[in-house]
This record gives structure tokens, C-alpha cells and sequence, in this order.
């Protein structure tokens, strides 16, 4: 017999053993066999059957349900039940960061990929040699001038490159910064580490047509455009919220510290994003995603590869997981966010009129919270959606400061740009203030040259613009809203069914009881395993 | 090509009590028979909110609607000029983004105005799946093609219901018809192909003694034992193995098909091309009766990709389902058997944003092929605003005295044409526009 078989075997002859059992414990029952209780437990706890010796330990026990708990605990403190916590807040906070949400990861420079065994920025050979797609030549690149800028090897004849080669400068070899014990080969143009470019400023931030402005040491400031190459910086992203949860109910916190915390997490991949490829030359810049602010969070040098998560202090005005890279890319306007929010974590979804939004009138509002059909939903979201007014959006990432936008004063800019009627709005106005452009003539004339985000806000309601979204679950009446969608959703997910009538007053007393343990998600979990609606089988 | 494969057969396999007993408990839902001849049906799901200016609801741009910002100049010439259509005895401006689907005129029905009830896009995908309004974003009730393939004798097929991309939903009917997902397109290789090597002899004696010796504890409201559904899905995962499918969907090997699709790299499984030809191949070898796909995705432009993205996409995907419609008619020249509807979750607004794109709108269009409807237009929005109008729900045209035309209509309308029960749409089926 193969040795690869045996824990196969194992478990079927387990599983026999426990056979007999089985009879016994069928519907209807609030007994549950003991390897059953084992078997489930396992699954939600770790994502896995017991192991074999699990199966024997409980068999062989005098007290076996009592063994059964005793393995239970081991559970909870394992690795797996990380995994499990993390996976279970994937799903609540649909956290992704793939192609579809963000197509590229990109770069202060370019991306650059192997081809014919150079690795080389195919667009930005544009600035280089004249045209997009033209590769260094394949010898070694040896002179350099005082700068430690390449001399091109051969020159060709026109802008054009007619009747010449754009080729110029060979290669030159380099440890890159995700397998720095490799030597590879780069153009050496892309390889340049100068620190400044042509127009003086930091070849570390985005100017990716400057011609002095290369990957720079060990190819920092490029991404690797491979199959695989963005995969470590996706996948870590989007995880970076999940630590926060893993990280808040490991240590036993209060649940709503996720939502609040100014810590967050970084690994390998995901420090060198933050330290090396999200800067922004200029704040105001659209393209991209800029502005995780240098100042608002000390982001450590790790080792791309690195797969440790360590903690990372944010400045105030974070709010836990809700202004993650992740969420805010994943949810990429502010009422998105809010919607997202009150649909996982109230259990409350904007669902819209039974009979449907009426036919349009004839002269609708430009307010949505007073538009027949869609005030309903919009009372709420609007005031909600506030609390995100200082993240930006549309598939950027980062806080806008008090310097980059004001509410309580009329930028001059937006409120005058126009296409049609004067200056050309810049893209931040139209991305982030009312513009003539961008918004119905009612509300321009009401709140032109003001943040979008504070448009037909009450005084006490522009509040939520500075607080952020940790002021959705300031107040007691919240956090019980937060409490009782918290046990909702760890129920359906372990009874494997909707919440029914039934269960309202059950729900009502764990409800108090989350909140009597200080928002205790461990101690919710473990209530709801010893529950008769987990054990029993109807 | 044709393989008539059935799963009748391996039935016989099983006992006949336990077959009686795990199908026993699902009555079909029909208020007739399923006919003889197969229905065949295709939903084909447009992902990030389609504009409808562009191909199903457009403007002329001489009329200078007083809410809509046309863009006219903004988009590549090819995309500006919407042309009228003739067919069903009425005449409509149709967007250039659909022009392949001109010659496929005669059997389509064009629904516009419909309100989605949502700009969000979880929702409307859940709503355009079930045609059933959701609860926030949590789909209500069966997906279409679910209900669709339970309209059929299933029994005919190895894979009766099959979804690409997309989550399929199975809460009223036989197992054998919840939906057969296959993340990607390109994924049917894998399905119809073993993943590994066999486990050697003792160890699969032991795994079947195992599996023979266990059984699922249900009460007694659960009358059928899971084991038989899993048997039958045991069985039915052995003969598909054993048919070696594998080869039909390597496109490589059929440069004509290749070349109809449009198919560069049959590996894209993002390609409208290779996802319309995976269903024709699905469709034409006998597997199933009923496909829901993703077709197309990118159309959520709210910046000036709108003006690049928007019509191309559109277009190629409108070609994937034109070529799609020309190969089910060569069986079935008037789509009499055949349902096909198109639709994405919502529509994009009527007014350009400050970043060159638009946003999010519900008053949506829908198209369907066949589906035994009478084709033509049904419905409008308003001409000014893109905005919902009520609809006189006989004649389809616009009426004070009607009322705005939703998801559930169609559903309820579709399913009815098929024979199906339709209280759970809550709406009276469109019967005026089935033939």
C-alpha cells in the first residue's frame, strides 16, 4: 500500500467506526453523536474534516463530548480558525482587489516584463528610443557617463527612427527587489536609479515620461508585469482588511475596534505598494491610483517576499476596515461604501419601493432625498455616504486632507470651470467638487465650487465629513444595530439558514449578550456552537 | 455535430424505488406537458451596465433631447449615427452598436423602460438572474435558466442546466437541474475531463465501502435521502468522463468555428467569442437545454472610457450573439424552440459626468430572441430624459394609464410562453406579445 494513502484510509476507517453511531442520532434529536459534533465543528472552525487522531482521541475518551469541547478549544486557538475568521469577513466584505476592480497595480514608473529574457518597459521605450515596443540591444551595457546614465551605444538617424534603429543601450544586470538573489537582465535606460528626473522632481513618484527617470534600485519604482507578477500585491491588499478582523477577535477585542482601529497591517508585498509604488507626484492628480499620503501611516521596509503581517500605526481619521485600500477600491463611491456597510454589518439593505420607482414626473428634483421613489433609500444614504467624504474614490485610494478640499468654503476653480462656458474644469474639480459640468443647474447654484460630498447635507450632518466612518457606530443605538446584525450573520452562516420569526427573541437575548461581553466574537461563536439550533437535528 | 446522450439510461442503473423516491418529491411546475421537440434556452449577461443610447434605446442626434447629452461628437464615427429598423410590422431606431444583430430583426423583442429598480450593480445582477426582485443584493427565488431547464424533459440531458460566470439558483425544482457552474468558459475542459490519476483498487474499494456504509440522517419533512441525488450526480460525472468531450471545445482544432466566433486565442475566456461558441458547443453536443453566461464585461465606464470602451464592447458582444443566433437558427430557423435573452444589470445615464463617462441609471432595455413572443418593440422611455414612462401592458406603447414595465414582467412573460407556473413573479405575464 501506497504511503500516500494511508490518511485516506485512515479517515475511512474512522468514519466506519463512527457508523454505528450514526443510527442513533437521526432526526428529529437534540442529542448529537459526539464524532459528528466533532466533524462539524471542524469544518466551520477550520475548514477541514478532524484529523485521525482527533477521530481516536474522541473514541477512546470516557467523556467523548467532553473530549470533543477540549479539541473545540484547540481549534479556536489554531491557526486555521485565523483562516476561518479571515474567510467568513472576505465573504461579509466582499473583498477582492482582481483585474475587474483595479486593472493594473500601477507604478511610480512603468511595468516592466521579460521579453526574449530582458526585462524592459515596452511604453516607456517610447521616451527612451522614440517608440513604444522597441527593446534594448542584447549585449551588455558598459560605459556610463558621470551620472551613471548609459551612453547609447549606437544612435539612429530620425525621431522616427527611418532608415535607422531606435535601438541604443544594451543591458545591464540587476537584483530585482522580489528575488533579490537573482541577477536579471534590464534595459539599462529602464534600469536607471537616478533620484531626480528632467523636471527635478523625485524620480519616487509618478513621472513616468522622464527620460532620467528609471526603475531605480534593485527596480523599486517598477511594477512586474508578469502572469503573475501583481498577484502578491492583489492578494495581499485585499487581505489587508481580513487582518484587521483576524488581528481584533485572535486578541479577544471589542468587534467594533474593526471598525474603528488606526491599525492596520502590511506584509512584504504589500509595504512595498505602500512605500514604493502609491506616492503622488501631485495630489491632485487623477490618473492612477495616488495618495496613500507619506505622512499618514510609517509603513516598514519588509522583503517582498516577506509573507509576515506586521501592524502598522495609521494617523487619525482611519476608521478599521472601512477605509482600507481594499474597501475603497472594492467600493469605489461613497454611496457604495455606505451601501455595503449598512447591508453587512446592520443587516439593513437600501431596497427600493415594492411597486417600483414611479414614472418619471415632469420635473424631478436634483435632490435624490426628495425625488419621489428614490427619497426613500436616498434620506438615509446621503447622511451615510458623508462619512466617506474625505476618502477619495472612483478606483483611487487615499484621504483628502483639509488642504485639498474644504467644505465649508467654494473652491474659485471648480465653481467657475465649465467646457462649454469657461476654463476647462481639471479633473480633480470634476472628480470631487459641483461643477457646472457635473451636476444638475439646481444643485450648482446651491452648492457650486463645494465638495460633492457635501451636497444637500443638513449642518449636523456635514459632521460625518470630518469624523469618517467611525461615527457610524458611535452611538449605543448602532452599536445594538451592529450587535444584532453581528450574531444574524455568524447564525445563518453556522445553521445554515435565514434567521426566521421564530428566532427573534433568541436573537434579541444573544444580541445582549454580545454586547454584555464587550462585543466578543469569540464568545459569540462558542454561544452559537453550544446552542441547540447547532447541535440539534430537526 | 450531434450526440443525443441521455441520462435516462444511467437511471437504470439505479434502483427504481430510490430513483422514484429522489425524484419523486419535485413536481414539475408546469401547467403543460413539456413538448417533444427540446426548448433551448440562453440568457447572456452583459456585466457593468450597458448604455443604452448606444444600440436599444438611442436618440437621433438631429432632436436634441433636452435632458440627455448625446456625446454625439465625443464618439468614434462608426458609433454615431443610430439607423431605423423595420420588423415586426413597426420601425425603430436602433443604436449602431447593434447593427450585427440586424439580420437577426425578424425574431427579436425589444423591451425598453424597464425600471431596475436599482443602481447598485450586486443588485441588478441578482435581479436579472431571477427576474425576481431581490432583497438588497440577495437573489429571490430561482435563476431563470433554472426554472427554464426544469421546463424541459431533463431527463434528456447529461448537464441540463449549465451557468458560465455567473451564480445560478435552484430553490424550487429537481436537483437535476441546479445549475452545472463553470467559473470561465474556457473551464469546460476541465469539466468534461478526470483532474487527476485513479486511486488504486483498494483504496477506491475502501472509499466506496465507506460511501456505501454512510448515509445522511434526514427527518422526516426530508422525505428523499441526499444519496440518491448524489448517485445520480455520481453517475452522471462517470458517463460524461467516459464520452472523452474534452477535444469538442479545443476551438484549436476547429478553425472554422474559430472563424465564425472571431476567435483570435481560444484560451481568452473573457472573450464574447469563446464564451458564445462554448454555449453553441454545449447546446449542439446534447449536454444541456439551458445556459446562463457571462458574454461581456468592462462596461461600467464612468470616466471617458465610455467613449472608446463602451460602443466597442457593446459591438463585440452583440457580434458573439449575432454568430450565436445564426447557429441555433440552422436548426431552428424561427428561434421557435429557442429562447435567447440579453440584457446587462442596468442602463447608464443620460447625462455625461465630469469625468467623460456615465453613471449608473435604471430605466433599462432588454432584448430576447424567440422565446415565442411575438417580436417588435415593447415599451419606451421618455424621449427627453431617458426617464421611465407607465406603458399600456397590451400594446406595449407608452399610456398615462399603464404602468412602468419591471424585470418580473418579462420573467413572468418567458416562463408563461414555456408552460411554467408563474405566481412567484406577482405579475401578470405581457400575453398580448406571446404568440
Amino acid at each position: 500500500m501506497y504511503a500516500s494513502t494511508l490518511p485516506a484510509l485512515a479517515l475511512v476507517t474512522a468514519f466506519l467506526a463512527a457508523a454505528p453511531a450514526l443510527a442513533d442520532e437521526c432526526a428529529p434529536t437534540d442529542t448529537i453523536d459526539p464524532l459528528r459534533l466533532l466533524r462539524q465543528t471542524s469544518l466551520d472552525l477550520r475548514g477541514s474534516v478532524p484529523t485521525f487522531d482527533e477521530y481516536e482521541r474522541v473514541q477512546s475518551a470516557p467523556d467523548r463530548s467532553a473530549e470533543v469541547d477540549a479539541i473545540v478549544e484547540e481549534m479556536f486557538a489554531g491557526d486555521d480558525y485565523r483562516r476561518t475568521i479571515r474567510d467568513y469577513h472576505r465573504d461579509l466584505l466582499w473583498s477582492t482587489v482582481n483585474e475587474a476592480i483595479l486593472a493594473e497595480i500601477p507604478s511610480p514608473q512603468a511595468r516592466i516584463r521579460p521579453i526574449a529574457g530582458i526585462w524592459q518597459a515596452t511604453n516607456k521605450a517610447r521616451t527612451y528610443r522614440g517608440a513604444a515596443g522597441v527593446a534594448c540591444l542584447d549585449q551588455q551595457q558598459t560605459d556610463f557617463d558621470a551620472e551613471g546614465r548609459p551612453i547609447p551605444i549606437q544612435t539612429y538617424s530620425g525621431p522616427e527612427c527611418a532608415g535607422g534603429t531606435c535601438q541604443q543601450e544594451g543591458w545591464v544586470l540587476v537584483n530585482p527587489y522580489w528575488d533579490p538573489t537573482t541577477e536579471v537582465q534590464v534595459c539599462a535606460f529602464d534600469a536607471q536609479a537616478l533620484e531626480f528626473g528632467e523636471n527635478g522632481l523625485s524620480c519616487d513618484e509618478y513621472s513616468v515620461n522622464d527620460e532620467r527617470c528609471g526603475c531605480g534600485p534593485n527596480l523599486l519604482r517598477c511594477g512586474r508585469f508578469t502572469a503573475d507578477g501583481d498577484v502578491a500585491a492583489r492578494e495581499g491588499l485585499a487581505e489587508e482588511p481580513l487582518k484587521i478582523f483576524e488581528w481584533v477577535i485572535t486578541e479577544d477585542r471589542s468587534y467594533l475596534e474593526a471598525f474603528t482601529t488606526q491599525t492596520s497591517f502590511v506584509n512584504g508585498a504589500t509595504a512595498h505598494y505602500y512605500n514604493w509604488q502609491s506616492g503622488a507626484q501631485d495630489p491632485e492628480r487623477q490618473n492612477g491610483i495616488v495618495s496613500y499620503d507619506p505622512a499618514f501611516a510609517e509603513i516598514p521596509e519588509l522583503e517582498f517576499g516577506a509573507d509576515e503581517w506586521v501592524p502598522v500605526e495609521r494617523e487619525g481619521g482611519h476608521s478599521g476596515v472601512l477605509t482600507t485600500f481594499a474597501f475603497l477600491i472594492r467600493f469605489a463611491s461613497n454611496r457604495a461604501r455606505a451601501n455595503r456597510f449598512y447591508t453587512a454589518f446592520y443587516c439593513d439593505p437600501f431596497v427600493p419601493p415594492e411597486d417600483g420607482i414611479p414614472a418619471e414626473e415632469g420635473e424631478p428634483p436634483a435632490n435624490l432625498r426628495e425625488r419621489n421613489g428614490c427619497d426613500g433609500c436616498h434620506e438615509v444614504l446621503e447622511p451615510a455616504a458623508a462619512h466617506w467624504g474625505r476618502f477619495r474614490t472612483n478606483g483611487t485610494f487615499g484621504l483628502l486632507r483639509q488642504e485639498l478640499v474644504d467644505f465649508e468654503t467654494p473652491r474659485e476653480d471648480c465653481a467657475a470651470c465649465s467646457e462649454e462656458d469657461g476654463p476647462t474644469c481639471s479633473g480633480f474639480c470634476q472628480a470631487y467638487y459641483t461643477t457646472a459640468d457635473n451636476s444638475h443647474p439646481d444643485e450648482f447654484a446651491e452648492f457650486g465650487g463645494l465638495p460633492q460630498a457635501a451636497s444637500w447635507l443638513s449642518n449636523e450632518e456635514r459632521g460625518a465629513l470630518e469624523t469618517g466612518p467611525r461615527a457610524l457606530l458611535d452611538e449605543p443605538d448602532e452599536q445594538r444595530r451592529i450587535a444584532q446584525c453581528t450574531v444574524r450573520n455568524l447564525a445563518t452562516h453556522l445553521y445554515g439558514r435565514e434567521m426566521e420569526t421564530s428566532d427573534l427573541a433568541w436573537l434579541d437575548e444573544q444580541t445582549e449578550a454580545l454586547l454584555a461581553s464587550d462585543f466578543s466574537f469569540n464568545t459569540l461563536f462558542r454561544t452559537l456552537m453550544a446552542d441547540p439550533r447547532y447541535r440539534a437535528i430537526d | 455535430m450531434s450526440l443525443r446522450t441521455t441520462r435516462r439510461s444511467l437511471l437504470v442503473g439505479i434502483p427504481a424505488t430510490l430513483a422514484a423516491a429522489g425524484l419523486g418529491r419535485y413536481a414539475r411546475p408546469l401547467y403543460a406537458e413539456p413538448g417533444d421537440t427540446p426548448h433551448r434556452f440562453v440568457s447572456l449577461y452583459f456585466n457593468g451596465a450597458w448604455d443604452v443610447l448606444l444600440g436599444l434605446d438611442p436618440r437621433d442626434p438631429g432632436s436634441n433631447p433636452t435632458g440627455i447629452d448625446l456625446g454625439t461628437d465625443r464618439l468614434p464615427a462608426a458609433f454615431r449615427t443610430p439607423t431605423p429598423w423595420s420588423f415586426a410590422g413597426q420601425e425603430a431606431l436602433i443604436g449602431p452598436t447593434m447593427d450585427p444583430l440586424f439580420e437577426h430583426r425578424d425574431v427579436m423583442t425589444l423591451f425598453r423602460g424597464v425600471n431596475m429598480n436599482t443602481v447598485a450593480h450586486p443588485t441588478g445582477r441578482a435581479y436579472v438572474n431571477t427576474w425576481l426582485p431581490p432583497a438588497g443584493v440577495v437573489p429571490k427565488g430561482d435563476s431563470l435558466g433554472t426554472r427554464m431547464a426544469a421546463a424541459t424533459n431533463y431527463d434528456d440531458f447529461l448537464l441540463p442546466n449549465v451557468s458560465i460566470g455567473v451564480p445560478s439558483f435552484n430553490l424550487s425544482y429537481s436537483p437535476a437541474v441546479t445549475g452545472i457552474g463553470l467559473g470561465r468558459a474556457t473551464d469546460a475542459t476541465d469539466l468534461l475531463q478526470p483532474l487527476g490519476d485513479s486511486l488504486d483498487l483498494e483504496t477506491a474499494a475502501l472509499l466506496a465501502d465507506a460511501r456505501d456504509a454512510s448515509r445522511s440522517c434526514v427527518g422526516a419533512g426530508h422525505s428523499n435521502p441526499p444519496s440518491v441525488a448524489v448517485e445520480i450526480a455520481r453517475e452522471r460525472v462517470q458517463q460524461l468522463l467516459g464520452m472523452d468531450l474534452g477535444p469538442a471545445f479545443d476551438f484549436d482544432l476547429d478553425e472554422a468555428l474559430l472563424t465564425r466566433y472571431g476567435i483570435e486565442n481560444a484560451a481568452v475566456s473573457t472573450d464574447p467569442g469563446v464564451v458564445a461558441a462554448t454555449i453553441w458547443r454545449l447546446l449542439d453536443l446534447g449536454l444541456t437545454t439551458s445556459v446562463t453566461a457571462q458574454l461581456q464585461r468592462g462596461l461600467d465606464t464612468h470616466d471617458n472610457r465610455w467613449e472608446t470602451d463602451q460602443p466597442q464592447l457593446q459591438q463585440e458582444g452583440f457580434a458573439a450573439v449575432a454568430t450565436l443566433l445564426a447557429d441555433l437558427r440552422t436548426t431552428d430557423p424561427n428561434l421557435e424552440n429557442t429562447t435567447v435573452v440579453v440584457h446587462s444589470e442596468f442602463a447608464r445615464t443620460p447625462t455625461i459626468n465630469g469625468r467623460g463617462g456615465r453613471d449608473h441609471w435604471f430605466a433599462n432595455s432588454i432584448l430576447v430572441f424567440g422565446g415565442g413572443l411575438t417580436g417588435g418593440v415593447f415599451g419606451a422611455s421618455v424621449p427627453d430624459t431617458l426617464g421611465l414612462t407607465n406603458v399600456d401592458l397590451d400594446s406595449g406603447l407608452p399610456s398615462e394609464d399603464g404602468e412602468v414595465i419591471r424585470p418580473e414582467h418579462i420573467g413572468a412573460t418567458l416562463a408563461h410562453a414555456r408552460g411554467l407556473e408563474i405566481d412567484e413573479f406577482r405579475v401578470d405575464p405581457l400575453t398580448n406579445w406571446i404568440a
